[in-house]
């Protein structure tokens, strides 16, 4: 899994920061594959918590201030997935190959659902709302 | 709360980072000035490293994305403000305590300018790249 044009909404902050997320995922599996995860294991997590507060929480500050439509929903998909990175930290504490393997199964799940799905139809919101509030 | 008009570049995604940022430097001072917290103060100051960090590699890519005329100046100022960064993160220690209050207040006051000077400049040119159509009118 790479990041590629599939994933791209256009939205320069957005895009980059699904690709941080997404260069992560292929990191620690690649790293899972040679044994050598445990060390980014821990930047992972800390990177996740980061990235379920800020990049939410920008999105979430799009959605209300372009009125998005869909922004109930999309806020709930937010919600949970900050519930399920909470848990995931409180069960595991430190590095297993279990952990590890457990964090790259809801990754894969996230990007590939939500990212995928949901972001694409923000970003498409995100760019005809910026067009028609400049349109002359 | 938004951020000050005054410091606002129009473009949501920076306004909102700048807020943020500006607030986790709030922590930072708050953390140390309670000097007894070792612990507090340097998770403080890595979150917001890593956070200064990420926020630069945005501006970055919008800067390239739609080749900034100044980058390489806006990208000089970004590279001496983690070095800053850094160089307190790994000497804080040594100072007494009423010196990290201190930095912490001029590292503030660094981006307040960095703001005006720099990145309303940088914002405007991304809203006039992406948003053409309001600048005609």
């Amino acid at each position: 899994m790479a990041f590629d044009e599939k994933y791209e909404t256009g939205v320069v902050w957005q895009d980059f920061q699904h690709k941080q997320l997404i260069d992560l995922f292929q990191k620690i599996k690649e790293a899972r594959a040679n044994k050598k995860d445990e060390s980014l294991f821990r930047y992972t997590v800390a990177f996740l918590a980061m990235y379920v507060n800020h990049h939410f929480s920008l999105e979430e500050e799009y959605m209300e201030k372009y009125q998005y439509p869909g922004k109930d929903t999309h806020h709930k998909e937010h919600q949970a997935f900050v519930k399920e990175i909470k848990a995931f930290r409180d069960e595991n504490k430190g590095y297993s190959q279990r952990a590890s393997d457990d964090l790259l199964t809801r990754m894969e799940d996230w990007i590939l659902t939500h990212i995928l799905e949901d972001d694409q139809r923000l970003g498409r919101h995100i760019h005809s709302f910026e067009k028609n509030r400049s349109a002359p | 709360m938004d951020l000050d008009i005054q410091y606002q570049t129009g473009l949501l995604w920076q306004d909102y980072q700048h807020k943020e940022w500006i607030s986790l430097l709030g922590q930072l001072k708050e953390a140390a000035n309670d000097g007894q917290n070792q612990q507090l103060f340097y998770e403080a100051i890595s979150f917001l490293a890593m956070y200064v960090n990420h926020h630069f590699s945005v501006e970055e890519a919008y800067m390239k994305q739609y080749r900034y005329p100044e980058e390489r100046f806006h990208r000089e100022e970004h590279r001496i403000y983690i070095l800053r960064l850094k160089d307190f993160r790994e000497k804080h220690r040594e100072y007494a305590t009423d010196v990290c209050p201190k930095i912490v207040e001029n590292m503030t006051d660094w981006v307040y300018s960095h703001i005006m000077e720099n990145d309303k400049k940088l914002g405007e040119f991304i809203l006039t790249k992406e948003q053409p159509r309001l600048k005609q009118s």
